[in-house]
């Protein structure tokens, strides 16, 4: 095969909510992996990301034993896949899917909802160079928000797919005009650093956060192995669910000055702080040319201070401080008017 | 000395074809066990003279030592592939002429190359074996030991090219490979692991006169012997077990059987166990951040082992 090049700006990234939970009990030895019997759902652009990476880890092993000094054999273990990107915010209601609090209906894993995540290359000059690859029933793992002055508001996102299909469609493959068109609509307004408000106990701190960070790992475990049903299968030899256990939320500030007793020692529980309200907002166009505003509320519940620092520098540097600590209860809020 | 490392080291076996020296015999013939059981780890063996202290009247030191029955055991774990030498472990193979009875074999353990050395186990019969299903990312082990009757540490080791033992090996069976079911169900789903224990209860029995520390024969046992054997199945598993298993019929606790079969390639085995009971299950504690951890218990009544 002829090598082929290919640019991130043919990239895509979708998504798509499963209509169906794999449950374990569906599959069988012989037969049928089972994904078959689950369509792909409708699949929609997510915005403005990155080119998605996708690992697959076969955790091949040698098999060694007595009466050799090199391996006698490989065997195949579990088949772990992982998709990541990195998403430009506009449009979150991908990143609503990793936080529990979404309250989702049913099928949801352990409260999260399954998803298909897709990425690939529609190179609409050569055809040849198209391609596809579709994660199914993938759980979000981690994600990490972040803002910071002079900066758009990005979330790092981390799936696990339970099974990962390679050759998979090229939704209807747009041509390079209308998949700018799909990607732009889709992405809607980026969220800034000059539209954002970063509050601590309902009081505005914008004077000085520097930079945010808001990281959610909902400790996603693999659970069994599926059997071997041939490597082209791609349910072989997979978890048979991937299962979130504990929430856990942890915040970051950089700081352009100490943190207000208030929020650290003036009284009884002041490290112990009641809400951390991110809003960002930013001028929103729709299709017909309509101008409207939307608005992003990432909030803990609780949070509580653990760390703090002054930062050692040079004389010819700004002072910097920084604070981070874990959160309970984060909810993402999302409107547009 | 010479150092060793275990890639050298050498396990096999063979079937014992002639009976048990007499009880005044002081010799005996030897038998070079030849057979490539196939991945294993490097075999472990124990000899207990079991030495026992005399004490005395007016002596604050030991009097005397006396010398006990010479008593051999031999371990290894195996990594299946190949599961020939489990059925020496199941009176169900039928491997003795006498139908029954456990066959008894002859295995070695030592090593190859500079400063070899060998010891094989004469007359020995598999006390117990375990296979463990389930285990993500590893080969089925099949963990066992053996008793033999007395040891000969007069020959050296055969040898064999590492690509026999990769043949003799076979495929490697991971937890991929198997399937599971009870009753004729597939449970395989719900099984995090799976435990099989065959336990021959042996018994040795008398004792040869001594010869001499420099006499294999001296000291050892006339005999070791079967007597029952016990079989315990042990599962962790992902949720509680199906009322069909437990409660939903008038004898849901007697399983008609538990089967099961590794397979790749066409190369593998069958173990089923015949009637089991549940013994116990159980809900166990855990603390946040695990996944929730049930169990059951259930030994059976026979088991055999179809190599395929």
């Amino acid at each position: 095969m002829a090598t082929t090049f290919r640019s991130g700006h043919e990239g895509f990234f979708a998504f798509g909510v499963e209509g169906t939970n794999l449950l374990p009990d569906a599959q069988q030895w012989f037969g049928l992996s089972g994904l078959g019997a689950t369509p792909l759902p409708v699949m929609a652009f997510a915005g403005f990301s990155s080119a998605p990476q996708f690992t697959t880890n076969e955790n091949t092993s040698i098999q060694r034993g007595i009466g050799s000094y090199r391996g006698y054999r490989f065997y195949k273990g579990r088949r772990e896949h992982a998709v990541s990107c990195q998403l430009t915010l506009g449009n979150p209601s991908l990143l609503a899917y990793a936080l529990r609090s979404g309250a989702f209906t049913s099928p949801t894993i352990g409260g999260l909802k399954p998803l298909s995540v897709a990425g690939g290359a529609v190179n609409t000059h050569d055809a040849i160079s198209q391609f596809s690859w579709i994660g199914r029933h993938a759980l979000i793992n981690t994600v990490k928000f972040s803002v910071a002055e002079g900066q758009v508001f990005t979330a790092d996102v981390e799936f696990w797919p339970l099974a990962l299909v390679r050759n998979g469609p090229l939704f209807g493959r747009p041509t390079v005009e209308s998949l700018e068109t799909a990607l732009l609509t889709a992405g809607r307004s980026v969220f800034t650093w000059h539209a954002c408000e970063v509050t601590i106990n309902g009081v505005s701190r914008r004077d000085i956060v520097r930079k945010v960070g808001i990281n959610v790992s909902n400790s996603l475990e693999r659970v069994g192995q599926r059997p071997d049903f041939g490597d082209d299968e791609p349910l072989s030899r997979c978890a048979l669910q991937n299962y979130p256990l504990q929430e856990e939320v942890q915040f970051e500030f950089e700081l352009s000055d100490k943190l207000p007793d208030n929020l650290v020692s003036s009284v009884t529980d002041a490290t112990l702080w009641d809400r951390v309200v991110l809003t960002m907002t930013a001028p929103y166009t729709d299709s017909n040319g309509g101008s409207h505003q939307h608005w992003i509320y990432l909030t803990l519940g609780k949070a509580a201070l653990n760390q703090y620092t002054m930062a050692q520098s040079g004389p010819q540097d700004v002072m910097k401080f920084s604070s981070s600590g874990p959160g309970l209860g984060v909810t993402l809020t999302y409107q547009s008017q | 000395m010479n150092l060793h490392g275990n890639q050298y080291a050498v396990f096999t076996w063979t079937p014992e074809t002639a009976g048990l020296p007499g009880p005044a015999a002081t010799s005996f013939t030897s038998l070079l066990p030849n057979i490539v059981a196939g991945y294993s780890d490097a075999p472990g063996y124990t000899i207990n003279e079991n030495q026992a202290p005399l004490l005395g009247l007016a002596e604050y030191d030991k009097a005397q030592f006396i010398k006990g029955r010479r008593e051999a055991v031999l371990q290894n774990t195996l990594f299946l592939g190949n599961a020939n030498l489990l059925r020496y472990g199941l009176r169900s193979s039928n491997l003795n002429s006498v139908p029954g009875e456990l066959q008894p074999i002859a295995v070695g353990a030592g090593v190859q190359g500079e400063g070899s050395h060998f010891m094989v186990g004469r007359h020995a019969l598999m006390r117990e074996f375990n296979l463990s299903f389930g285990g993500i990312g590893t080969p089925v082990p099949a963990r066992f030991e053996f008793w033999p009757t007395f040891t000969d540490f007069s020959l050296g080791p055969p040898t064999f090219s590492d690509t026999a033992i990769g043949i003799i090996g076979g495929e490697v069976l991971t937890w991929a490979d198997c399937q599971l079911t009870i009753n004729g169900a597939n449970h395989r789903a719900l099984v995090n692991t799976a435990s099989v224990t065959v336990t021959n209860d042996l018994v040795r029995v008398g004792m040869r006169r001594d010869n001499g520390d420099n006499n294999d024969l001296s000291r050892t046992p006339q005999l070791v012997y079967a007597r029952a054997t016990n079989i315990a199945l042990e599962f962790s598993l992902f949720d509680r077990l199906p009322s069909s298993l437990r409660n939903s019929a008038l004898n849901s606790t007697t399983w008609a059987n538990v089967v099961f079969r590794a397979t790749k390639a066409n190369e593998g085995f069958v173990l089923t166990i015949n009637e089991a009971v549940l013994e116990s299950h159980s809900q166990g504690t855990g603390s946040v951040g695990e996944m929730m951890k049930f169990s059951a218990n259930a030994p059976g009544r026979n088991a055999t082992l179809a190599i395929i």
